[in-house]
């Protein structure tokens, strides 16, 4: 037995339990190192006390008896492994902590839901034939509460309600005070009238009457209180978002009123004397453009080169592979075609980006390819989606995107469908 | 190797021994002690394997009796042979209490160890020696069971606070 061994001898020397031959190479190894010889003589105190066979059976019971846990697991927890292991643990927490910490998380805005807002006009004390009281304000009040509040209470009470209303416009107060005094005129044989207050409050209640009325004019129009200026030039970008502000632009079928995601239809302003002249021409101010951009089917297009978006005016490198980034304004259904055959189709949403499979296109020159988008499934003639493309388009490559709008013109208003023609230029 | 030889070898270990618990001199005083009662009690010993224990267990007793003696009359230093008593192996009652409580603190220490020492501990207290126990646990090799008795017996020495004997006050 090598030295080494024969020191772990030393724990059968206590218990006795050693055979003759290993008793021997203990000894005679111990009268030759004293190191040996030393832990010997310290196990003496322990052979002594294990002599004794009641002390033996002692300690036998306490070994009977289970292991407490948690002397079990501390024995286990001091294993060099185990130990380790925990150490490790601790430190990979400690980096989470510290990178979440130093972490700055990105602020997500709540995204705003824009609603009409549906303001009655209150009275103005100045227009008023007597005085007003309160029990002639009660019923209106209530009426205001329903009308007013309905809608916004049909929406989920999680979104922000965001209502834009157009600022008054200085002509509108202008017409209100005139209206004002050919009312007190054309009424001689009425009360007279209160008491004018106080002239700083003048000009806010004429402003707040003007934009109750543009607010009931726009909302019997059935359209967003949105101002759009009669004669303003809408580009390709503007009618394609504009789409998504008016109700119903996205539906194909009118609402039924069972659909939770059908609009509300709109209702009927509540017809008021005073303010019948101003409603129609507000509603005449309002219908025209609105109808003019009645839902119109656009694309945007760009061309993706690799995880790059580039517009539809980029000269591609010969044999280059591309694909095709659609969005559509609408609900429905897409179609790639290149020659006679269909290189991507299908159904799309509204505002979600479509992307065509890889393109490619062998030789130089221009490649024409056609993108039909329809609100229903249809079936796709290639050849013929050419003659389908119809000149009256709208297109805009706005230079703070690197893309192209594509909108069906003023003809297209209410299509079902529209086809957009795409020209990739290699080099 | 022979008595003579044997025993000579004992003095030297012995007096190693003692010089690191008592003064220089107590601990030649303690292994002629020693040697001289293995002499006149125990001549007919002659083998190692019954020399070597007897002589661990004299020294052992010796050492304890001084302590005592020293601690009784306020004596650090050295202690005069004449005051060396032979040992006598009955229990006193300081030593009793000393084996009760170490027995005590073993009896915890190894309620403690893990399930493969207390197995062990457990067939050697039965009187199994190692090639025993290397069957019984089906163990290849003995050297598995001597190394892993060896682990025991530290673990359960570092549970005791390094000693076997409790600490002296």
């Amino acid at each position: 037995m090598s030295p080494e061994d024969i020191k772990k001898l030393l724990g059968g020397y206590a218990t006795g339990t050693l055979t003759a031959e290993e008793r021997q190479a203990l000894f005679a190894a111990a009268l030759e190192d004293q190191e040996l010889f030393d832990a010997l003589a310290r196990e003496q105190s322990l052979r002594d006390l294990l002599r004794d066979p009641a002390a033996r059976a002692e300690l036998l019971s306490a070994l009977d008896t289970p292991a407490s846990r948690t002397g079990g697991f501390w024995q286990w927890l001091r294993r060099p492994a185990v130990a380790g292991l925990a150490m490790a643990g601790v430190a990979a927490i400690a980096v989470v902590a510290v990178w979440q910490g130093t972490r700055v998380a990105p602020m997500k805005l709540a995204e705003p839901v824009i609603v009409a807002d549906l303001k009655r006009p209150e009275p103005v004390p100045a227009l008023s034939s007597a005085p007003p009281t309160a029990p002639a304000r009660q019923p209106e009040a209530s009426t205001r509460t329903k009308a007013g509040d309905a809608p916004a209470a049909a929406m989920t009470d999680k979104k922000t309600t965001l209502a834009i209303a157009p600022p008054p416009a200085p002509a509108a107060i202008q017409a209100l005070n005139e209206r004002r005094d050919a009312t007190d005129v054309a009424a001689p044989a009425m009360a007279p009238p209160p008491p004018h207050p106080a002239p700083a409050a003048v000009p806010a209640l004429t402003a707040r009457k003007a934009e109750a009325e543009s607010t009931a004019a726009a909302q019997s129009a059935g359209a967003m209180s949105v101002a759009v200026p009669e004669n303003l030039p809408l580009d390709a970008r503007a009618l394609f978002y504009l789409n998504q502000l008016a109700p119903g632009a996205n539906a194909f079928v009118e609402p039924s009123g069972g659909g939770g995601a059908a609009p509300p239809p709109a209702r009927p302003a509540a017809p008021r004397k005073d303010a019948a002249p101003q409603t129609a021409k507000a509603v005449s101010g309002f219908a025209a453009p609105m109808s003019a951009t009645a839902p119109r089917l656009g694309v945007r297009v760009s061309i993706l080169r690799g995880q790059s978006e580039v517009d539809l005016t980029t000269v591609l490198d010969p044999g280059e592979t591309v694909r095709l980034k659609l969005t559509p304004n609408a609900d429905g259904f897409l179609y790639v075609v290149e020659g006679s055959r269909i290189v991507a189709s299908g159904a799309v949403g509204r505002l979600k980006p479509f992307e065509t499979p890889e393109l490619r296109f062998e030789g130089s020159g221009q490649k024409q390819l056609y993108v039909l988008l329809s609100r229903r499934p249809r079936t796709v003639a290639p050849l013929s989606l050419g003659s389908l493309a119809s000149g009256d388009l709208v297109q805009t490559s706005p230079d703070q995107e690197r893309a192209t709008y594509v909108v069906s013109g003023a003809r297209g208003a209410g299509a079902q469908q529209v086809v957009v023609p795409v020209t990739l230029t290699y080099r | 190797m022979d008595r003579e030889q044997i025993l000579a070898k004992l003095r030297e270990r012995i007096v190693l021994f003692a010089a690191s618990h008592l003064s220089r001199d107590a601990a030649e005083d303690l292994a002629q002690e020693v040697l001289l009662l293995l002499h006149e009690k125990y001549a007919h010993l002659e083998r190692v394997e019954d020399l070597l224990p007897l002589s661990l267990q004299i020294v052992r007793f010796k050492i304890m009796s001084q302590r005592r003696k020293s601690v009784r009359r306020g004596e650090y230093t050295q202690v005069s042979i004449t005051d060396i008593q032979l040992p006598d192996l009955d229990d006193n009652p300081a030593e009793y209490v000393e084996r009760k409580q170490m027995l005590e603190q073993l009896a915890k220490a190894m309620s403690g160890l893990g399930e493969r020492c207390r197995e062990l501990m457990r067939l050697k207290l039965e009187g199994k020696a190692f090639p025993e126990i290397q069957k019984i646990m089906g163990v290849a090799a003995i050297n598995t069971i001597y190394t892993w008795d060896h682990r025991c017996r530290k673990n359960l020495l570092e549970a005791m606070g390094g000693s076997w004997e409790p600490p002296k006050r």
